[in-house]
């Protein structure tokens, strides 16, 4: 059916599409930038320290005594002559340098008048949350004192980072001018054109119909195409179709990349076991559960003897209790309640094991039931990384020969709560490091020989990277 | 008019599953190129196996065995330790000389693995003060040069990492015998530290 039967003409039709599809346009922009200038707000609502700290302060100040691009906050309250002075100063700092505080000129001095941009967008109330949370977190920190070191350390130090939040808020204050702007004049158009439609028509109002979704993009691709078809839009709606389609190619294109690229792959574990907690807070090294990455393929997943090597003593965590820690107990058979490996576990009647862990984790609600799988059965863990069968890795050979840390593969693993993939593990990666990454010659003995064999046979200071030791050979990875 | 609304509809439906797509939950892996040259037909260490009782490829070594060594100097990792885990083995082991001569290099060596395996309970230099201990009390272990330490035979040292001692667990799974002995020359070494 020709668009021309339903609509007197085109102009009639556009404008009927234009007046109630405007309308509807204009709503959801004034709702999207609702949402939008209301999200910020809604986290400070929560009046949360640690969040407001995390999300306005963090950049530039550490809790502790140490200098990042500001100084360190762990008593600060104590520094300042009074709380009022304090908050004046955090709200607003440029506002309160006028009033001659000797200390705060001091302090602006003392960073080189990197001054501390103003927080319109914080209460009273909150900085006072924050400044809580500044005390509490600086009495923890002294209570860890010895180890508590501070992983960017250093990394900051230099001042003039702070702009970039200065920045950020210029880009959103711009990016709302110009919504308003568009809003003023969408509201415009749509107006003149009710008028329009009105003066044309006779009519009062704009037809109200309901469209379905359907019925609403067949309007659109008939109102697209009139404004095609118009002679002077042609070139325009060329190179529409031309970006339209050069998207959907890139789209195929990255998809097709993505088979076989596992990166980000985060499964969840058998066990919350926390890597940030074990590696990152405790300091355990990689290798001491993943024994095997010295001496094998395989970094291997420890056994559970090794998890009961600390928690035979530590049976409950912080964070989940006794439910995840009673899961390693299920599964090696250790009675928690008297201390002791069950004797001959694996045959122990069903019924008797669970009287011990119903005791333990007191009567069978959701504890026992996460539990329950695990009773005389291994930790079905599951795999992140896997390289496919046809491609030979060792680790062994990259720890001690090769010499690489872990966390270049694996990522900040001592930060994770929830290991996911790190690196993509394509081969173009592998190949990458082994062009870029330097044989480590120095005290290594497995590669003594041949390291005077090519001192001698190339000049001196040569870059041998694995690639010129046969890292580039196809056969030393499949075979 | 239906026809028209159909293929509009199948072509958004499309087109949300193509955009769908390329948003990948971190639980699913994604898609695998060629899995019959992913995945082995043989078992993998971790795999699990219908062939053993407790359904897993990675089994414990048949008791009484130990797998045949061309090197001999691993010979001593694989022979069976003699002493039972008992009190009446802790003092036996005192008895016990250190097999592995004592070198700079064997101390080197001891020192990489205290790093590695044991820092973190009792310190980087054995004084009792590893992270660990900082926030679990239960775990802070006594200092190698304190009075109950200072004099600890090697035999029992070595005895102690092999089936571990109060609240340290047995380290045996994780170190071999020479690893241990090893480990005892740097232990020694810290035993003669002064005390504070």
């Amino acid at each position: 059916m020709p668009a021309s039967k339903q609509f007197p003409n085109k102009l009639h039709y556009i404008l009927t599409y234009s007046c109630s599809m405007s309308l509807r346009f204009i709503r959801a922009l004034w709702l999207a930038l609702l949402v939008a200038w209301g999200g910020y707000p809604f986290d400070v609502l929560a009046a949360d320290g640690k969040k407001l700290f995390e999300t306005n302060c963090a950049r530039c100040h550490y809790v502790s005594d140490k200098k990042l691009v500001g100084p360190g906050l762990a008593g600060v309250r104590q520094r300042w002559s009074s709380q009022d002075n304090l908050i004046a100063w955090i709200l607003n700092s440029a506002e309160y340098l006028k009033t001659g505080d000797k200390y705060a000129l001091d302090l602006y001095e003392k960073f080189n008048k990197a001054a501390m941009p103003a927080f319109p967008n914080l209460s009273k109330d909150d900085v006072l949350a924050i400044l809580d949370y500044i005390d509490q977190a600086a009495q923890e920190a002294v209570a860890k004192a010895p180890d508590s070191v501070t992983p960017a350390e250093g990394a900051g130090s230099q001042p003039g980072k702070s702009s970039d939040s200065q920045y950020t808020t210029i880009l959103l204050l711009v990016l709302v001018l110009v919504l308003i702007l568009l809003l003023v004049y969408l509201t415009n158009i749509s107006r003149s054109l009710v008028l329009i439609w009105q003066a044309r028509s006779g009519q009062k109002d704009p037809p109200a119909k309901d469209f379905s979704i359907a019925e609403r993009l067949e309007n659109f691709l008939r109102a697209a195409w009139v404004w095609a078809g118009t002679p002077g839009n042609r070139r325009w709606a060329g190179l529409i179709i031309l970006l339209v389609v050069l998207y959907l190619l890139k789209l195929v294109w990255d998809g097709l990349y993505g088979i076989g690229v596992f990166q980000g792959y985060q499964p969840q574990q058998p066990i919350k076991f926390s890597h940030a907690k074990h590696a990152g807070e405790l300091k355990i090294s990689c290798v001491y559960c993943h024994t095997g990455a010295t001496q094998s393929k395989h970094a291997t997943i420890p056994s559970p003897t090794t998890c009961m090597n600390c928690h035979m003593a530590v049976k409950e965590g912080p964070k989940y209790g006794k439910t995840e820690i009673a899961k390693i107990y299920a599964s090696i058979g250790y009675d928690p309640n008297t201390d002791r490996y069950i004797e001959n576990y694996q045959n122990l009647p069903y019924e008797e094991v669970v009287k011990i862990f119903t005791t333990w984790l007191e009567g069978s609600g959701d504890a026992f039931r996460a539990v329950e799988r695990f009773i005389q059965k291994p930790i079905d863990w599951v795999q992140i990384h896997k390289l496919p069968d046809h491609a030979y890795f060792n680790h062994a050979q990259h720890y001690n020969v090769g010499q690489i840390e872990c966390q270049t593969c694996h990522g900040p693993v001592e930060q994770m709560e929830e290991v996911y993939q790190y690196s993509t593990l394509t081969m173009g990666w592998c190949i990458n490091c082994h062009r870029q990454t330097p044989v480590k010659w120095e005290g290594n003995g497995y590669y003594a020989r041949l390291h005077d064999y090519l001192k001698a046979r190339y000049k001196e200071g040569d870059k041998f990277t694995v690639s010129r030791v046969g890292g580039l050979e196809c056969g030393k990875c499949h075979y | 008019m239906r026809k028209i609304h159909g293929i509009i509809t199948f072509g958004a439906v499309s087109l949300a599953l193509l955009a769908g797509s390329c948003t990948k939950s971190p639980q699913s892996p994604g898609y695998e190129y060629m899995p019959d040259m992913y995945r082995s037909v043989g078992y993998e260490a971790y795999q699990p196996n219908p062939n053993f009782a407790d359904g897993t490829t990675a089994q414990p070594p048949v008791e009484g065995t130990m797998p045949y060594q061309s090197d001999r100097s691993r010979l001593l990792d694989f022979m069976p330790y003699p002493l039972p885990n008992t009190p009446e083995g802790y003092a036996a082991a005192a008895a016990l000389k250190n097999p592995v001569p004592f070198s700079e290099e064997a101390l080197k060596e001891g020192e990489a693995l205290f790093q590695t395996f044991c820092s973190h309970c009792h310190g980087t230099k054995g004084l009792g003060d590893g992270v660990v201990g900082t926030k679990n009390p239960a775990l802070i272990p006594p200092a190698y040069n304190s009075p109950q330490l200072k004099d600890l035979p090697e035999g029992q040292i070595f005895h102690s990492i092999t089936y571990g001692k109060g609240m340290m667990g047995a380290h045996r799974y994780q170190l071999t015998k020479t690893q241990r002995w090893k480990l005892v020359h740097y232990v020694q070494s810290l035993q003669k530290q002064p005390a504070q």
